[in-house]
């Protein structure tokens, strides 16, 4: 078990260098930011100026080395444009992106789960494909336009609710969108893998020995069909940083997707590099957490 | 040999299943279909639209589906907020975001099925090294380096065909790995082994030919992603740039102006949902029709 872990851990690790590394090459490869940031009259002397205060005049690797060391310390890179300390101001919009993460995959959970069972339940019947047709729609409507169509409707044609912003009723919409995502992948796996749990053996042994059907769900039936389920978070995970780099910005809600959309655009190179390194260190750690969860419900993974 | 023995021996009748026409029939009919059309509007651009798709005439800002033009025809799909053709400019937005996904899946299946190939045939160390990589990008939003890249490399056709490919490989090289490993376990390859074929041979000649369904399948699944992951860019602005029509930059301008003309936004948001949706049920209806055994869900 403990071994497991700190494989994991260590292949997580990897990722996480790996994806800043190559995000720091991408950078290297946009070109001097020295040039892009001052104005074309700027003189020569003035070019090399803002080259050194940047630290850009060092080799790559030295630049590497002392922008991750700096970033995790969060004493000396800044902003270009915010001009302001790199960690703080990420793990800053780093919460609302958490806030509209956590309460969408608790709403997706909440109606996601009930929906796939009763399609299950029901197999082939109207309700299992109203699911269907949902989950296919859910799945094939890009996050961006569902945003764009909950928009025009509640917030420019009926007025109900705000366009956007940061706040409580501003949420609304934003996880709307983020659930509409994330319930379909949710009903259709929970939904097949009940299927394929339905027509185990063990189940057919709870209902004979006059096991009553509800028993059989939770006792039986559940626990064995969320380990899949468990096992596709990865998934969601993706899903949800999609959601947060394509929702966010539509609703200007600062989070971290918005903040990096924001920053692609105002060319503040730090800013996206750091951005989409924290998001590789927060993804890799809910996949770690995900898959020592998993070892704990399913002792069966521990072997493998 | 007594005649009762052959009429022992002769197999029970099996009467062939009568063939319906089920839903998923219509819907594959239905989808693909849809999908051929796209791919000929993106191919000949010039059969459906009728204006130019970058001309702007400032005249005809805004102008609702079927709105006349001053030449005597009209705008089919009205115009947007600079007085061009929705429906040309969603004709000629096709041409980029299919060329991209087109391209970058034919790209990243090329990869995805060589790589799989010499992993799963190959097995060791190559082969760890290959899974390693596939296991990271899988966990991994490839959104995240799709924006960087854009913003900070460029967003020609050319490098949003390789951001798109590089997302692509990955599912070919997973299935395909997983397919090889059995296959090479077959006796058939024992035997081509025995008669003196090599590697290359037998990859070639036996292994690539039983790996074509499920690759087909892949396809059909990863085309839409691709088209979505090309959308999403160009939506976030790091697309095909202006005035190249593409459909996310459609839907991006289209949002400010939702109150005044819905019809801008509305069409290519169709647009992008259906071809997402007929890639995904061909994909799903290939899956049912060519390989019932590959797992449900990829």
């Amino acid at each position: 078990m403990l071994s497991f872990v700190y494989r994991r851990l260590a292949q997580s690790l990897v990722t996480v260098f790996a994806v800043s590394v190559i995000v720091f090459i991408f950078m290297n490869l946009a070109g001097d930011p020295a040039i892009l940031l001052l104005p074309p009259e700027a003189r020569p002397a003035d070019v090399q100026r803002l080259r050194e205060s940047l630290g850009l005049n060092r080799p790559a690797y030295v630049r590497y080395v002392s922008f991750m060391t700096h970033f995790w310390y969060g004493d000396q890179v800044k902003s270009f444009k915010y001009n302001d300390r790199l960690l703080p101001l990420i793990l800053n919009h780093l919460q609302w992106t958490l806030v509209l993460a956590v309460s969408a995959l608790a709403i997706s959970l909440a109606i996601g789960i009930p929906l796939g069972t009763l399609a299950a339940r029901r197999r082939a019947r109207a309700i299992d494909v109203a699911v269907r047709v949902i989950a296919v729609l859910g799945e094939s409507v890009p996050a961006f336009v569902t945003a764009i169509l909950l928009m025009f409707v509640f917030a420019v044609q009926y007025r109900v609710l705000p366009v956007a912003g940061l706040g409580v009723r501003n949420a609304v919409l934003p996880v709307a969108t983020l659930v509409c995502l994330q319930m379909a992948i949710l009903m259709r796996l929970f939904r097949s893998e009940l299927l394929e749990v339905f027509s185990q053996d063990y189940i057919r042994t709870a209902r004979s020995k006059g096991l009553r059907e509800g028993a059989v769900l939770t006792r039986h039936a559940f626990r064995n069909a969320a380990i899949p389920v468990l096992t596709m978070a990865g998934l969601l995970l993706n899903y949800l940083v999609l959601g947060a780099v394509v929702v966010e910005p539509i609703f200007a809600w600062p989070g971290l997707g918005w903040l990096m959309v924001q920053s692609v655009s105002a060319r503040d190179y730090p800013v996206v590099v750091g951005a989409a390194t924290i998001a590789a260190v927060l993804v890799a750690v809910i996949n770690l957490a995900v898959d020592v969860l998993q070892v704990w419900i399913d002792p069966r993974v521990r072997t493998v | 040999m007594a005649a009762s023995d052959a009429a022992v021996l002769r197999p029970a009748r099996v009467r062939p299943r009568r063939w319906r026409l089920t839903a998923g029939d219509v819907g594959l009919f239905v989808f693909a279909v849809i999908l051929g059309l796209f791919t000929v509007m993106s191919v000949w651009p010039g059969l459906i639209a009728s204006h130019d798709p970058i001309l702007q005439n400032l005249m005809d800002r805004h102008r609702p589906p079927g709105y006349p033009d001053g030449a005597g025809a009209t705008y089919p799909l009205g115009t947007d907020h600079l007085g061009r053709d929705v429906l040309s400019r969603l004709v000629y937005g096709a041409r980029a975001t299919l060329t991209i996904g087109y391209g970058g899946l034919m790209l990243g299946a090329g990869a995805g099925v060589l790589i799989g190939l010499l992993a799963g045939y190959h097995g060791g160390q190559v082969d760890r090294v290959v899974v390693g990589v596939i296991d990271t990008y899988l966990s991994f939003p490839y959104i995240l380096i799709a924006i960087v890249w854009a913003s900070l490399v460029g967003t020609t056709l050319l490098t949003l065909v390789l951001i798109v490919a590089v997302r692509g490989w990955v599912d070919f090289a997973r299935v395909v790995r997983a397919q090889v490993r059995s296959i090479r376990e077959r006796e058939f390859v024992t035997a081509a082994r025995g008669l003196g074929a090599g590697d290359l041979q037998i990859l070639a000649r036996h292994v690539l030919p039983n790996t074509v369904g499920p690759i087909l399948v892949i396809a059909g699944f990863q085309l839409g992603r691709l088209v979505l992951l090309e959308a999403t860019l160009s939506f976030l602005g790091l697309g095909i740039q202006p005035p190249t029509p593409a459909w996310g930059t459609m839907l991006a301008d289209a949002r400010l102006y939702m109150r005044q003309a819905w019809w801008t936004a509305v069409f290519p948001s169709a647009a992008i949902s259906l071809t997402v949706l007929s890639t995904n049920f061909l994909g799903d209806s290939l899956r049912d029709r060519l390989d019932p055994t590959l797992q449900r869900r990829i």
